[in-house]
């Protein structure tokens, strides 16, 4: 292959317009050619001269033909085209003969800034002298201005093509690369960035010395010294220039005034992957599928597989072709992984700052590994990591409206309510702990009986009484033998009790039926049973506000324990108003150290379910302080039990710990979570045994942090020993067991496995669904998770149900302004989008908006999304006026974050001003409309479309005299471009037509009008355009007085306009709306009131947003 | 029937591009592949074998790049393949003719513009980030793809898509049989949905 300019991203391999010339093109048949069994010759002539023909039609601009003499060269054939120009092969004959490759800016794109930016490549090129960069030799302009460079004609072909074709090894491809990196530093020590380098700008040839490497093309470099930048390398603000593959992410967030030479560290970097493994960083097939804007989002914050995983990863057929011969997918993982996973990854940082300064950098760390030293690149920090995760989950997380931080676990109660196991081997140790509950109230009863000793000795009396209950429930034989099991637990013992107090056992003893009651809801609770529980405790508490009035510790901590399990149910808001209460007793009472941090830590958890992240933080380390502080006293077992004291502390303070951290990851504060959870671990290991079930919780955390720095497969085992250890401990279901569940699958999800994650995330529901039979924020949460991977599968079917009985669920159950609903609502939203059903997909967007902004703390960027997809799905639904005000409030938002002057400012004034335009509001838009046409810069939005939208805003604003001088000098242009009866031509004179109907000239439209029903006419099938068009020419003979012919045309429009309205979005629709306006004018022309009255109301009953239209719209 | 032996050095040449070797194997199997196709005969009035071939060596041309195994038997595999989606799809748009889908003829005549239902039947190409703009901006980009085609995939989607007429006519005119047009359009979908993705 020659020196070949390849096209760009849009077009696949295939398409590649770079194949060697062959004879003149021919027709591959002519009418009438047909003869019976052509000879096998006649057939594969005739398919190769029209492939051959279909790429010069493409690859040859109309301006240059074959033959052609551009001053002193001849051009030969075609060889390649790029965004910019075309590249011929031409021959030179003076004043030395030889090949060379000329580049003509190709027709269409001489724009100014195109020439601009092609005059600074001459120069650019001019001061480079490398072997490995192909040399500029001439420039000029040809006849027609447009200007041309020669340049040196490069025989070789594109780098992995080279490396594949010669099978090249590991080594030697790194070698290669070397060279290629060093010709890259050479241009930027001339000042010059390439910006778009990628395996078809790099070309190999086998020279003496080996394979020599010759970069090309530095058609879009970008001088950074400081006598070019004046003039040249500019690039038109906002335009993405380079192949998004190759593309840097800040070429990515398109500002394209602060690409540095960094940008073709990461080109390189991208080179670099591909050789390793034969595959690209960024897969361009998957992200077409998802869309432009994804894949830009993708290579600005998703961090591509390391180059040893993406080895792993490929099948046996891809390995066939991706990696280098010789070498099988497993030993050439291994090689990768370690050193070069991380020059690569290094080289193809996000942030620049991160990179490689320059490619002799680059060059350098390869060197080093080919020699065997230690390399310069190392993995990233953790903190690093964890930042990037959450970052980037935030915006998927919004995208897909599902649950945030889905990874962290809940907060942990603390104190005496901790979880329990339920093992035989634990029986032993609850029962001894139930006996020093009951201890401690002994204990108390003394301290209180100095005040009042008659309350003492009831106490000891109930303390005993309760301890005598617990031990013969748990341990007496006859209670096991009673279920004929020697495998009793402590639930079942739990119930029994239970059972008994229900028979009256404790009629006489309303104090001590009060403490068990407490007691047994605790158990419950605490194994995932808080349905039942709750009662209990409620049943409990009553007993003891009334056996003690006034304030009482145990009262204190029965709050307390309250409020704790009612967040646990999903009711924080309730929970805070128990634990604040419990608080108030304590200070009261002066009580300090565990009790009361006990009470603050629920307080704090409570505050935080509802958003209140920074207030709960900081809730949370007054109950560290006091936990530290040491200065509560001691127990009467503590006396006795000193160990045990410090070991009760240290777990309170463990968790404490661990419910901080979690805190502080919702508000991104990850350093510091990162070492409290690992200091909380320690401490918890330090005093605990192997099955503290807290242990489970804490490791889970623990995952969560490495899911945050991609160390998935670590997080898995951590998550499995978790759950292990959960499924040994709790029988059946669980809600930590489930949660754990959850998170497994979570992580599946996010690795793009649907189907692994399904199962699981099913298993979990049914477990919620069994724990929480009347519904809970964890059931609604499981739903959502089943729903998201039914998403991922494409089965959009399945979504609804499941997220309509979410959202039920959330409604009924959260309390307040709630993320979770608010994300739910979207979710559904998108679904309804999906299947077409847009006006409920509007209604849930605006009650999710509304509910986002007043949620507190919530992230901006969070905040942006919703209010873009709000007002997004209102014009799809075709409430214009409502989107109009969203995306106002967009624009509004996006000027004061300091965006001014950026794409994504310019794309809301364009959405502000189509919304208000089809709202019956074009004066308004107005303002806004020069803004929008600033995006006539952005490759995304061709000049027809935004002329279009120009010329329809002014026509209804009634711009008479600028939108009057557009129609004139546009109808020109287009009869002398356009073929007559072409598609383009039809779509201009639409244009033009309506903007003449817009300004009242309908003498002026109906020619343009019949021109365009005459095309349609000849048409086999009536089509909506066409009935658009009736529509039209009916309005305008409505206006011109042609009443008879008017009426027959706008009846038979609507007519097929209904027909097919459904099939519409509503936006789509407004042609049918203004066909029924013009109804109603033609029945006013002809007095007919009746016939008028009646177009009106079919037109208010009708269209979706009428009744927003002021009465001056209408 | 016995196998001409292709030459392997003579695919991988082909494979990176050298027409002429392409075209050598491409003589090389046509008798093996002439032979292997049956049209049923009561299409055989509609479908002309020679139409087949000459669309699957199109393809062969346009797509030889993407032969991952270049070997022998892999070659002769890919060009049977070939033949056998073009004879499948001829006679699927054949029998749509033959018995009109009451919902597709709807789809046609209601959804708008011939490039508007061409855009529909080719899935549709990214959207823009503004949507309300994007219906015209596909037409352009589509009009562009569509210049792009091999001549005779161009002609058959500008007839039959464009300009909504039918395959029996553009048959006539261009030449061929309706089955073969059928298939030029469906090939010529398949390339216009990779030129626009």
């Amino acid at each position: 292959m020659t020196h070949a300019d390849h096209p760009g991203p849009d077009l696949p391999d295939s398409a590649d317009a770079t194949r060697p010339g062959s004879p003149d093109p021919v027709p591959a048949h002519s009418a009438g050619e047909r003869t019976h069994e052509r000879s096998a010759d006649d057939l594969v002539a005739a398919a190769r001269r029209e492939v051959a023909a279909s790429e010069r039609s493409s690859a040859a601009p109309a301006g240059e033909s074959a033959g052609d003499v551009i001053d002193r060269y001849t051009l030969l054939e075609p060889i390649g085209e790029g965004g910019m120009g075309t590249v011929w092969r031409a021959s030179q004959t003076e004043p030395v003969k030889r090949e060379v490759a000329l580049k003509v800016i190709k027709l269409g794109m001489d724009t100014r800034e195109v020439v601009v930016r092609f005059e600074a490549e001459r120069q650019a090129l001019a001061l480079m002298d490398h072997p490995g960069i192909a040399k500029v030799i001439d420039g000029g302009a040809t006849r027609n201005g447009r200007p041309y460079f020669v340049m040196e004609l490069v025989q070789g072909s594109p780098i992995t093509d080279f490396c594949r074709e010669h099978q090249l090894g590991l080594r030697e491809r790194l070698e290669l690369f070397g060279k290629v990196c060093e010709a890259v530093q050479h241009a930027h020590h001339k000042g010059v960035i390439h910006r778009d380098l990628k395996p078809s700008n790099v070309l190999v040839a086998m020279g003496d010395s080996g394979p020599q490497p010759k970069v090309i093309d530095f058609g879009i470099a970008k001088a950074t010294s400081a006598e070019l930048t004046n003039q040249t390398m500019f690039t038109q603000a906002g335009q993405i220039i380079g192949t998004p593959e190759y593309m840097a992410p800040e070429q990515a967030g398109m500002d394209g005034s602060d690409i540095d030479t960094r940008a073709d560290v990461y080109s390189l970097g991208v080179l670099m992957y591909e050789l390793l493994t034969g595959t690209k960083p960024f897969d361009m097939r998957v992200a077409l599928q998802v869309g432009y804007d994804e894949l830009m989002r993708q290579i600005r914050e998703v961090p591509p597989a390391k180059p040893s995983t993406r080895v792993s990863g490929l099948s046996v057929e891809e390995a066939t072709t991706a990696i280098p011969r010789r070498v099988n997918v497993e030993t050439l993982s291994r090689r990768l992984r370690g050193d070069l996973d991380w020059v690569v990854m290094k080289a193809i940082e996000k942030d620049r700052a991160r990179r490689y300064d320059t490619p002799t950098g680059l060059a350098d760390d390869v060197a080093r590994f080919l020699a065997r030293e230690p390399v310069e690149a190392a993995p990233p920090s953790a903190t690093y990591r964890l930042r990037k995760f959450v970052q980037r989950r935030k915006k998927s997380v919004a995208a897909v409206g599902v649950i945030a931080l889905l990874f962290v676990g809940g907060a942990v109660g603390t104190g005496y309510g901790l979880v329990r196991a339920l093992d035989e081997k634990r029986r032993a140790d609850i029962l001894a702990e139930e006996a020093r509950d009951a201890a401690d109230a002994e204990s108390i009863a003394r301290r209180e009986a100095q005040q009042n000793e008659e309350r003492a000795v009831a106490e000891a009396r109930r303390a005993k009484v309760i301890k005598d209950f617990v031990v013969e429930t748990l341990g007496s034989g006859s209670a096991m033998s009673e279920r004929g099991s020697q495998d009793k637990t402590v639930l079942e013992a739990m119930e029994d009790a239970l059972a008994d107090i229900e028979t009256g056992r404790f009629s006489e003893d309303p104090y001590s039926e009060a403490e068990l009651l407490a007691i047994i809801a605790r158990v419950f609770s605490d194994n995932g049973r808080r349905v039942e529980a709750e009662p209990l405790l409620v049943r409990a508490l009553g007993m003891q506000r009334e056996l003690f009035p006034g304030d009482s510790e145990a009262t204190a901590t029965m709050l307390s324990n309250m409020g704790n399990m009612l967040r646990e149910l999903g009711r924080p808001a309730e929970a805070e108003s128990f634990a604040r209460e419990s608080i108030s007793m304590q200070r009261r009472g002066d009580a300090r150290g565990r009790a009361r941090a006990m009470s603050l830590n629920h307080l704090a958890a409570a505050r935080g379910d509802q958003g209140f992240r920074e207030e709960a933080a900081t809730i949370y380390r007054e109950a560290l302080d006091q936990l530290e502080a040491d200065d509560d006293l001691p127990s009467e077992e503590d006396a006795h039990d000193p160990g045990g004291r410090e070991r009760r502390r240290s777990i309170e303070i463990a968790v404490t710990r661990h419910n901080l951290a979690i805190e502080l990851m919702g508000l991104e504060r990850f350093e510091e979570a990162e070492a409290l959870v690992a200091r909380a671990l320690e401490e918890l290991r330090r005093v605990s045994d192997d099955d503290d079930p807290r242990t489970a919780l804490f490791l889970d955390t623990y995952a969560s942090t490495l899911i945050a720095r991609s160390a998935f497969d670590e997080a898995i085992e951590h998550y499995t020993a978790s759950l292990e250890m959960r499924r040994r401990l709790y029988e059946g279901s669980h809600p930590e067991t489930a949660l754990c569940i959850t998170n497994i699958a979570n992580l599946h999800a996010m690795r793009g496995r649907p189907n692994d994650a399904m199962g699981l995330h099913v298993e979990a529901l049914a477990m919620y669904r069994e724990i929480y039979p009347d519904g809970h924020p964890d059931v609604a949460r499981g739903l959502q998770f089943v729903a998201s991977n039914h998403a991922a599968r494409g089965e959009n079917d399945e979504v609804g149900p499941l997220m309509e009985e979410a959202v039920a669920m959330y409604r009924e159950l959260l309390e307040g302004p709630d993320l979770r609903l608010a994300h739910a609502l979207a979710f559904l939203a998108s679904q309804r989008e999906v299947t077409r059903r847009f006006t409920e997909g509007h209604e849930l967007r605006a009650e999710a908006l509304a509910i986002y902004e007043r949620l507190p703390d919530l992230d901006a960027e969070v905040l942006r999304d919703a209010l873009e997809k709000a007002a997004r799905s209102a014009w799809m639904a075709g409430r214009s006026n409502y989107a109009a005000e969203r995306y106002l409030d967009l624009h509004e938002d996006l000027a004061q974050s300091g965006a001014g002057g950026s794409t994504a400012l310019q794309e809301a004034a364009l959405n502000v001003a189509v919304n208000l335009r089809d709202a019956g509001r074009a004066r308004e838009a107005l303002a806004y409309l020069d803004e929008a046409l600033a995006l006539r810069a952005d490759p995304r939005f061709p000049d027809a479309v935004l002329d279009a939208l120009e010329l329809d805003v002014l026509s209804r604003a009634g711009v008479q005299d600028r939108a009057a001088a557009i129609v004139e000098a546009r109808l020109e242009s287009a009869r002398a471009t356009h073929r007559e009866g072409s598609l383009r031509m039809v779509g201009e004179l639409e244009d033009l037509a309506t903007a003449l109907l817009n300004l009242g000239d309908a003498r002026a439209a109906e020619p343009l009008l019949r021109e365009v029903a005459a095309f349609y006419a000849k048409r086999r099938q009536p089509s909506w355009a066409a009935h658009v068009n009736a529509a039209r020419l009916g309005a305008a003979l409505t206006d011109l007085g042609q009443l008879d012919e008017a009426e027959e045309l706008l009846t038979a429009a609507r007519s097929g306009l209904a027909d097919s309205i459904a099939s519409k979005v509503p936006p789509q629709r407004l042609p049918y709306y203004e066909c029924l306006e013009a109804l109603a004018r033609l029945a006013d022309a002809r007095g007919d009131d009746a016939g008028f009255e009646e177009w009106r109301e079919l037109l208010a009953t009708t269209r979706p947003y009428f009744d927003e239209l002021r009465p001056t719209d209408r | 029937m016995t196998e001409d032996p292709l030459d392997p050095e003579t695919i991988v040449r082909a494979a990176d591009g050298d027409d002429a070797a392409l075209g050598s194997l491409l003589r090389a199997v046509e008798p093996q592949l002439r032979a292997s196709i049956t049209v049923q005969p009561l299409w055989r009035r509609d479908l002309d074998v020679d139409d087949v071939l000459q669309v699957a060596y199109l393809e062969a041309f346009l797509r030889i790049g993407s032969l991952r195994e270049r070997t022998p038997a892999a070659f002769r595999a890919w060009m049977r393949r070939l033949v056998d989606s073009n004879i499948k799809d001829a006679i699927r748009g054949l029998e749509r003719d033959k018995r009109p889908d009451a919902r597709r003829r709807v789809t046609q005549g209601g959804q708008g513009s011939s490039a508007r239902t061409l855009i529909g039947q080719l899935g549709g190409p990214g959207s823009s980030a503004s949507t309300a703009l994007s219906d015209r901006e596909q037409i352009e980009r589509l009009l562009a793809a569509v210049a792009r085609l091999p001549a005779s995939y161009r002609q058959a989607v500008e007839q039959v898509d464009l300009a909504e007429r039918a395959v029996a006519d553009v048959a006539a005119e261009m030449g061929r049989t309706p089955g073969a047009v059928h298939l030029l359009v469906r090939r010529a979908h398949d390339r216009l949905r990779e030129l626009l993705a």
